[in-house]
């Protein structure tokens, strides 16, 4: 059995977008099946995840791969987010493909701008400056409020259920479809660009600039690049969230909603994409399970709201401390299955 | 006074100091000699406590130091005038010779100072002025004056001559040799530059890719011109 | 003109808290080479606790002062549990480890201390004074905010520049391993450090509570208008971070006047501007690798 999928894997390795295809056809097709066979909510849920992990996966593009680190990428996915809402208000019927891809366009386009103007910053200064960014994003909304429905913000109609799939079809499970092939193509797409020239930049950059230079890579451009395509997934993922909440509004951007997508990076891995499932995976569980415990324990809201984000803080910290020397750049995973860990046992066979 | 035995120290597969033992009596100048890479400046690293050996044991004064962080090292009376001297150029030459002083426990810092300008006259003139303004030759002079501001019983000094004038470098050396007298100073001294170590070394070791190949009375090796030629280069 | 010197006035009282906020992030980034970008939520906790205090029935100045102690020691545990065993790693992980102790700070304080919007008292009123005949645009308050600012710095220069403990602090900074071969225990020099920035973080707290509003997220702009000074001050220069903060607090008054709902925006333009002539602060001594 271990050796057949070997020799499949192999074949396909020499194809990679034949393999990343087959996976995500796979994955498709089980979630498929499975959004039957689950509760509503559960499908909801799922959606979520989707939703996340698209964003997730660009950032983790961004940080683990080409090593800059964001703390504004909750403000992209409000770029799409809004774009997706003010569309909507203007004709209820778009497409629903169109309105992604225009969401796409404008996180990209805020991407380029905010790209170019950090290219030349690392570290502390560029965290500092993202940070400020995700600040100030939501703050537009507020002062054009106008245009931007200011603190209520614009609510959103989820994606109407297409007719051929029977009146029986629920919301919440084409939803929860729409937002997994969204994040199935991300991660395709994403998964191909990883193993091009654009990769191999990414990570030369991120490895040692003055080497990459010397390589003849333009470390200006590259950095932008990562920026544009990590804005765009925010920004698909952004598109998918205001879907998912029904509602677009400044309050559902604040900072926290930054971090929480650096935690799906670093507890699934920084770089990669798998992880960053896991990863989203972590930050929709998490709040449910809390969610039951302050039931169970009847504990007051003031705790059992707070509960997740404390649980997440203090999971950063702690992985931080468990893993000081592991876990930028690597494809180390705290509780997922990394690319890496399929390598290790692929060579491990072909060695031994 | 240091009894060193059996000292191995390795950064990761490369091998620094192998098995190097050695003892340095009090009250004398002893010379570590040994071309680049020999494992000279590791050793000293290794007594003040900045490197960690692997095997082995450094005794000052029978207290094994060897697991001791520098602080504590130094605040035992060693003083190590690190390579390329050390001196803290974001602040002022006085500056510097205070944060010497400040290491030996009950000092005065005035009666630092004073001593350290006697025995550095060039450096008062400057004691206002950032560390950075000084050359290089100042610098060594700086580090040295604030390394023995500490009142050290050991004072290890790692190449010296690097950045100093021919002169200049003989007038410290004797400063060195007297203070031995008055001060009941010890000296380990590590030098590339042989000739001026060897004028002035009661004993000399050589180091040779991390093991001692030569420990001696100086006059003594002095007069082996095959040791000499072979290690030393001349 | 009135305008003008009012707005003016306004921007340096505020400017003090940004520059107090500035100078802390410049003391522990000349001390450890880290932003501690928790340094808002900490002074935000403190905050909290001296809520506390009054809530039981002590003085404001006990608060106060109890908030200047939880600071110090909040800093000093930070740093000594938290920070020192990541300190040898990648930069990239500390600035992780500050931003989930950020997450982790506002998420147990509404945990402890309730999650509605509180309100703290000022120290003085906060009306405008008269002298005389003349209504000066500024309030009591605002001329405490000042002096506990100037205060603090003056203190912490005398600190720095005339005792032999900054004497130890400053050569730990520049110089760590040189220090420890002077004998100066360099890991208590970074501890003090982080405890006296976190302090004066949690003066900046305190003195901004009465106009914000006590709730999780109250000191998060301030912490970057803060950072904003230190940068344009340079993160290396204590008196650079301090004019940064004044200045930051100047135009963004000005800016909130002309439009208000804009500052955080107008920050952020500031700030992009700032690095984009400089990526590495607009006084600072480095020069950035031209790639």
């Amino acid at each position: 059995m271990g050796i057949r999928w070997g020799s499949i894997w192999q074949a396909l390795g020499k194809r990679p977008l034949a393999r990343h295809g087959l996976l995500a056809v796979i994955v498709a097709a089980a979630v498929l099946v499975l959004s039957y066979q689950v509760s509503a909510y559960t499908n909801y849920e799922v959606a979520g995840v989707a939703v996340f992990a698209t964003a997730a996966a660009g950032l983790t593009v961004l940080t683990g791969v080409n090593g800059q680190i964001s703390l504004g990428h909750g403000a992209l996915m409000a770029v799409g987010a809004y774009t997706t809402s003010l569309l909507l208000e203007w004709q209820t019927n778009l497409p629903i493909v169109l309105v992604m891809a225009a969401s796409v366009a404008a996180a990209a386009a805020a991407g380029l701008l905010f790209g170019v103007a950090a290219s030349r910053l690392r570290g502390p200064y560029l965290a500092g400056v993202t940070l400020a960014l995700a600040l100030a994003l939501p703050q537009l909304a507020l002062h054009f409020a106008s245009i931007f429905r200011g603190e209520q913000g614009i609510p959103v109609t989820p994606p109407s259920v297409p007719g051929w799939l029977g009146a029986s079809f629920s919301g919440e499970q084409w939803l929860a479809w729409v937002s997994v092939a969204a994040a199935l193509v991300t991660m395709v797409l994403l998964a191909n660009l990883l193993r091009s020239w654009v990769g191999r930049s990414l990570r030369a950059v991120r490895d040692d600039e003055v080497a990459a230079v010397l390589a003849g890579i333009h470390v200006g451009r590259t950095q932008v690049m990562a920026f544009v395509i990590s804005s765009a997934c925010a920004g698909l993922g952004g598109s998918l969230f205001a879907y998912w909440l029904g509602l677009t509004a400044p309050g559902g951007f604040s900072v926290t909603l930054s971090l929480q997508l650096l935690i799906a990076i670093v507890i699934g891995g920084m770089g990669s994409l798998v992880g960053a499932v896991w990863g989203a995976i972590f930050l929709i569980l998490l709040p449910d399970l809390t969610g039951s415990l302050a039931t169970a324990f009847n504990l007051p809201s003031s705790i059992g709201n707070n509960l997740p984000l404390a649980i997440f803080g203090a999971v950063l910290v702690l992985a931080m401390l468990a893993f000081p020397r592991g876990v930028q750049g690597g494809l180390t995973s705290l509780g997922g299955f990394g690319r890496s860990h399929w390598r290790q046992r692929r060579t491990r066979r072909e060695s031994g | 006074m240091l009894e060193i035995s059996g000292l191995t120290v390795a950064y990761g597969q490369v091998v620094a100091l192998d098995q190097v033992s050695l003892s340095v009596p009090e009250q004398s100048i002893t010379a570590v000699l040994g071309a680049n890479g020999a494992g000279k400046t590791t050793l000293v690293r290794t007594i003040s406590g900045l490197v960690r050996c692997r095997v082995g044991s450094v005794r000052f004064d029978g207290t094994e130091i060897s697991r001791l962080a520098p602080e504590e090292v130094a605040r035992l009376g060693i003083a190590h005038v690190p390579e390329g001297h050390g001196v803290i150029t974001e602040l002022t030459v006085e500056e510097n010779l205070r944060l010497g002083s400040l290491a030996r426990r009950g000092g005065n810092s005035q009666l630092e100072l004073r001593e350290a300008y006697q025995l550095f006259p060039a450096l008062e003139p400057r004691r206002a002025l950032p560390a950075s303004s000084l050359s290089g030759g100042e610098r060594q002079m700086l580090a040295i004056a604030r390394g023995l501001a500490a009142h050290p019983r050991l004072l290890l000094l790692d190449e010296p001559s690097l950045g100093l004038a021919g002169q200049m470098l003989a007038q410290i050396m004797a400063k060195l040799r007297a203070l031995v007298v008055e001060r009941s100073l010890t000296v380990l001294l590590i030098e590339q530059n042989a000739r001026s170590a060897l004028s002035v070394a009661d004993s000399t070791l050589v180091l040779s890719l991390g093991r001692v190949v030569a420990h001696d009375r100086t006059v003594k090796l002095q007069s082996d011109a095959e040791l000499l030629g072979a290690y030393l280069g001349f | 003109m009135h305008t003008l010197l009012v707005l003016t006035v306004e921007g340096l009282v505020q400017g003090s808290i940004y520059a107090a906020v500035a100078l802390a992030l410049v003391l522990i980034w000349r001390a450890t080479k880290v932003i501690n970008f928790a340094q808002g939520a900490m002074a935000m906790f403190t905050t909290y606790v001296a809520w506390l205090a009054i809530q039981h029935g002590l003085s404001y100045w006990a608060a106060f002062g109890i908030a200047l102690i939880c600071g110090f020691a909040l800093g000093a545990v930070v740093e000594r549990v938290l920070v020192r065993p990541v300190e040898t790693a990648s930069p990239f992980n500390v600035v992780i480890l500050t931003l989930g102790l950020y997450l982790f700070l506002e998420a147990i304080a509404p945990m402890i201390f309730g999650g509605s919007v509180r309100s703290f008292p000022p120290a003085f009123a906060i009306t405008g004074l008269e002298l005389g005949k003349v209504q000066v645009p500024l309030s009591g308050f605002d001329l405490f905010t000042f002096g506990c600012v100037a205060g603090a710095l003056l203190l912490l220069t005398l600190l720095f520049k005339r005792t032999n403990l900054g004497l130890r602090m400053r050569a730990s900074a520049f110089s760590p391993e040189v220090s420890r071969l002077l004998g100066i225990r360099v890991g208590r020099m970074l501890t003090t450090g982080w405890a006296l920035a976190a302090g004066l973080g949690a003066l900046a707290g305190v003195l901004i509570a009465p106009t914000s509003l006590l709730q999780p997220t109250y000191m998060d702009e301030a912490f970057i208008f803060g950072f904003t000074g230190a940068i344009l001050g340079g993160l290396e220069s204590p008196w650079g971070s301090v004019v940064g903060g004044l200045a930051i607090g100047v135009v963004l008054t000005f800016v909130g006047y002309l439009s208000p709902d804009l500052e955080t925006f107008a920050g952020l333009i500031i700030l992009t501007a700032i690095l984009m002539l400089r990526p590495r602060g607009l006084f600072s001594r480095q020069r950035e690798r031209r790639v």
